[in-house]
């Protein structure tokens, strides 16, 4: 069985007062095995960040259904989905998202303190994850008062810190420099190395080539897809590229 | 640009912000309202023609005074915060090509707007009201209702020449703000959030200590003289304490909070500790506001509300019967003349030759001295000035007229006492007056002799003696100006037979008082005489105290009005930084059910600290308030604490609606997607 399974998702967007229809997504369908680093590409308004939104359960299907671990959650309740997302999934988004009330250690905490968590176990579980991301001497600070780089650094941790089943990330890389965006990108390949499963929707070609796998998404349907195989992340970034390429020009390869 | 496109911007600007500025221009109007009406009453010619009338005009004006220095120190904060939130709004004019001076044109053009619209509106409104006002009034003070309907025409040029004063510093005080403000800046600054405040808790730690200073101070003064110097002291004190508190105490309060971990790291606490830390510095201020114009609108209406229906009972104590003569003689051996004997006799011939019969007669002799009180001993002081807390007025009666008058069995030995205190305390056993050595048998609160004493404002004894005689010994103790320090005087005092209407009654006492002087003060060789009947002086006391209790009310809604404006900012503010917030805790997974239980939990929090806190200065300025109503004449400590409470109950009722409405302005803004 999959990690995550997505059938025949279909999302149509209806104004609010019912007047024009967006269908944002067709019929959408793929997997994402275990352990896994997907990347998701597609033009801009080819409905990345609404397949992102009903994955992370943020907004619902208009038809299909997503199983996380062979579980519907779409049938959950209002109450139970956020549990549930707070428990298997975590979250990296292109603005940061982080709160400017808290200092950085406590946006980390934020959904264990949501999820009830002592504070003896969220200190425990801090350490190794900052560590790791390189951000153990800023937990004290607060958001307006580190770089963009570490900013993201402390939401991936903030990520991690629930170890959920799978992280979604909309755009990481969007609002960081290239540096910064390198170490993120390398950090994310770490991380997938622990077993950790991530989907990841991005503009950057050299973003996505750092994934084990890319789907193209084009008007609303997975268009193509490139596994990694043996390739180098050159070889993987020319081949992105070239599909990109053949996307724009109209056409047509299943 | 052609010359109408900067009113134009102007206008436009101010209609896309309605939210913000149809308060601010509502609190214009109204504020030109209210001053425009208290002003034309204090000018209008019922007020003129009442009873205590001048007096009445006097305290309208204080009013009036009140109304032009609050209205300019609200509209000014007000209007500086509203031109605050529109820095972004100017720093986008800027980046599309506006120069500073364009921009200070369009903050000119809107300042002329708001004057001219607040004025016009103001006024109408004023001269429209002014109508049901006065007629409130007149209920009030039970004047004579009048017919006129008249503009008053210095009220509208005071009016205009105040407000036109006003609105120039504001004018001025928003183009300097847009002058020294660099909008490109702050349109970045915005976004990248500010530094968290830093809990000062030596600062917060002055604020409790003043705080607590100042209550201590109000609840163990003991002398109403010091209360009146006190008091202004203390009010002081607890602003200071108030706002210290509620910008660095609630901030070090949080940090507390955050320091221990297993409070803190709690789904209910975290978000509200923290998200409060933070904001408290910038909304403290406006908190304390809050609270401050809540104390004084609880204050304020709980003293006019308690004078003006505690005004029977005050009335009773200043006029213990209906009608009263009394012989004020400057010596003490005065009594002992004839005089009483004639008083007695000229009454009782008038009530036979006119018929009248009154309900109920009372006649006592008595002395009086005033002293410094030194440990136990009285030292006699013929004049008073304020500083003197040890001052006391000592009344001295008989045994036989005080048990006669308040229907007691006292008994007494030739060297004994019974002693009352009026807005004082008396601890020893003994008492010495002017070297006249007493021992204090008993005490008694049933005082309803000596009227008099509740018209002065000085800390007073009353003391029973076994017969006046005993104080023969002092009689003739001179001060330096070689007047008596004893005085003494012969009361008579009758209610109205119940027979006769008021009006007889009144007319009644008249006949007699025609007989005795044909002043009110005729002064003889030997005594004064001063007649008075409690219908007569009623409708002063109606006056006085109505008028201070319309003052009352209209400056609480003026006050209760800038409170609810200064809210409502608040909540709208809260609400667009808030907004954001909480969508960042949706995603992080935080459901909609926690979402508004935390909203709640903080805003219900914020909202009603400062009306706890108003409440405990209320409770702890209650001391203070008795003592000066107490100068006033009120001696009924329960109608003061029920009006106190019924006071603090309706604030809360309007407090809570205030609080419905500006919490869906809240809701709105932050659960609109
Ligand atoms: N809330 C919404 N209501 C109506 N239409 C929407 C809504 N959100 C997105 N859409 C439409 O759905 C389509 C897909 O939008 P989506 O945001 O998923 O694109 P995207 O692939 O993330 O684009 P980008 O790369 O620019 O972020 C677009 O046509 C968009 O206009
Ligand atoms: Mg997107």
């Amino acid at each position: 069985m999959s990690l995550l399974e997505v059938k025949n998702l279909k999302k149509v967007y209806s104004t609010r007062f019912g007047g024009n229809k967006v269908e944002a997504l067709k019929n959408v369908n793929f997997t994402v095995e275990e352990g896994e680093f997907v990347s998701i590409m597609g033009e801009s308004g080819s409905g990345k960040t609404t397949l992102l939104n009903i994955l992370a359960a943020l907004d619902s299907a208009t038809a299909g259904s997503v199983l996380l671990d062979g579980k519907d959650f779409s049938k959950l309740k209002e109450t139970e989905v956020a549990t549930f997302r707070r428990d298997n999934l975590g979250f990296v988004f292109q603005e940061f998202n982080l709160l400017d009330t808290f200092s950085i250690e406590d946006n980390i905490y934020l959904p264990l303190v949501l999820a009830d968590r002592n504070h003896k176990e969220m200190s425990e579980k801090i350490k190794p994850i900052a560590q790791r991301l390189g951000i153990s001497d800023i937990l004290k600070k607060y958001p307006y008062e580190v770089s963009g780089g570490q900013k993201q650094r402390a939401a991936v941790a903030r990520a991690l810190i629930t170890n959920p089943k799978i992280i979604l990330a909309d755009e990481p890389t969007g609002a960081l420099d290239s540096k910064s965006s390198d170490e993120l990108l390398s950090l994310f390949k770490e991380v997938n190395k622990t077993g950790q499963t991530i989907l990841m929707v991005t503009h950057s070609v050299k973003a996505a080539s750092v994934a084990s796998r890319v789907l193209f998404i084009k008007d609303g349907e997975v268009f193509h897809q490139i596994y990694r195989g043996d390739d180098t992340n050159e070889q993987l970034y020319q081949k992105i590229s070239d599909t990109l390429t053949m996307l724009q020009t109209g056409g047509e390869r299943k | 640009m052609s010359k109408v496109f900067f009113p134009k911007l102007a206008k436009s600007g101010m209609t896309k912000n309605y939210k913000l500025y149809i308060p601010y221009l509502l609190s214009c109007i109204g504020m030109i309202m209210m001053l425009y009406i208290i002003c034309a009453l204090s000018y209008s010619e019922t007020v003129a023609t009442m009873a205590a009338g001048r007096d009445l005009a006097v305290i309208l004006r204080l009013g009036v005074g009140v109304i032009c220095i609050f209205g300019s120190i609200f509209l000014i904060y007000t209007n500086s915060f509203l031109i605050k939130r529109r820095y972004r709004e100017f720093g986008l004019y800027s980046i599309l090509g506006m120069d500073r001076k364009s921009i200070g044109r369009v903050v000119f053009w809107e300042s002329v707007i708001v004057s001219f619209v607040s004025l016009f509106v103001g006024l109408f409104l004023g001269i429209l009201f002014f109508k049901f006002a006065e007629l409130f009034l007149i209920k009030i003070v039970e004047g004579a209702v009048t017919f006129s309907f008249k503009i008053s025409a210095e009220s509208v040029l005071i009016t205009i020449g105040v407000f036109s004063v006003i609105f120039l510093i504001i004018m001025l005080k928003s183009l300097i703000m847009v002058g020294k403000a660099r909008p490109l800046e702050l349109l970045r600054t915005t976004e990248t959030g500010e530094k968290p405040p830093k809990a000062n808790f030596v600062l917060a730690i002055i604020g409790a200590g003043t705080l607590a200073f100042a209550y201590y101070n109000a609840v163990t003064i003991e002398s109403p003289l010091a209360v009146l110097y006190w008091f202004f002291l203390d009010v002081v004190l607890v602003i200071i304490a108030t706002y210290i508190l509620f910008i660095a105490g609630s901030v070090a309060l949080c940090k507390l909070l955050k320091k221990n971990k297993n409070y803190y790291y709690k789904k209910q606490h975290f978000v509200s500790v923290s998200t409060m830390a933070y904001r408290m510095k910038r909304n403290g201020a406006g908190l304390a506001s809050i609270c401050i114009l809540a104390t004084m609108v609880l204050v304020m209406i709980s003293s006019s509300a308690s004078l003006y229906f505690g005004e029977n009972y005050a009335l009773r104590a200043r006029y213990p019967m209906d009608v009263e003569f009394s012989l004020r003689f400057p010596t003490f051996d005065g009594l002992l003349t004839d005089a009483p004997e004639k008083i007695d006799n000229i009454m009782e011939d008038i009530i036979k030759s006119e018929n009248y019969k009154p309900a109920e007669v009372k006649t006592y002799k008595s002395a009086m001295i005033t002293g410094l009180l030194d440990g136990d001993t009285l030292v006699p002081i013929n004049y008073f000035s304020d500083s003197m807390d040890d001052f006391r007025a000592v009344y001295i009666i008989g045994l036989d007229d005080y048990n006669a008058y308040q229907d007691e069995k006292y008994e007494l030995k030739d060297n004994e006492i019974i002693l009352g205190t009026f807005r004082c305390n008396y601890k020893g056993d003994s008492l010495n007056i002017a070297g006249l050595d007493l021992k204090i048998k008993e005490r008694s609160k049933s005082f309803d002799v000596f009227g008099d004493s509740v018209a002065i404002i000085v800390p007073t004894f009353y003391v029973v003696v076994k017969d006046l005689a005993v104080l023969k010994p002092i009689g003739d103790i001179k001060d330096a100006d070689g007047a008596n320090v004893l005085y003494s005087e012969y009361y008579y005092g009758y209610n109205y037979d119940e027979r006769f209407s008021k009006e007889e009654s009144i007319e009644f006492f008249h006949k007699i008082k025609d007989k005795f002087v044909h002043n009110d003060y005729i002064t003889e060789n030997e005594y004064i005489i001063r007649p008075s009947t409690i219908e007569e002086e009623r409708s002063d006391f109606n006056t006085l105290y109505g008028g201070l209790f319309f003052v009352g009310i209209m400056l609480s809604i003026v006050f209760i009005f800038a409170a609810a404006v200064i809210i409502y900012y608040k909540q709208i503010c809260e609400g667009y930084e808030d907004k954001a917030r909480f969508s960042i805790m949706k995603k992080v997974g935080m459901t909609g059910r926690n979402i508004k239980k935390s909203i709640n939990s903080q805003v219900l929090t914020v909202f009603f600290a400062p009306l706890l806190m108003a409440g405990m200065h209320l409770a702890f300025a209650f001391p203070v308030v008795w003592k000066l109503l107490q100068l006033f004449g009120l001696t009924t400590l329960w109608v003061v604490v029920v009006i106190t409470l019924i006071a603090f109950v309706i604030y809360g009722i309007f407090y809570a609606i205030i609080y419905k409405g500006t919490a869906g302005a809240y809701y709105n803004i932050v659960s609109n997607e």
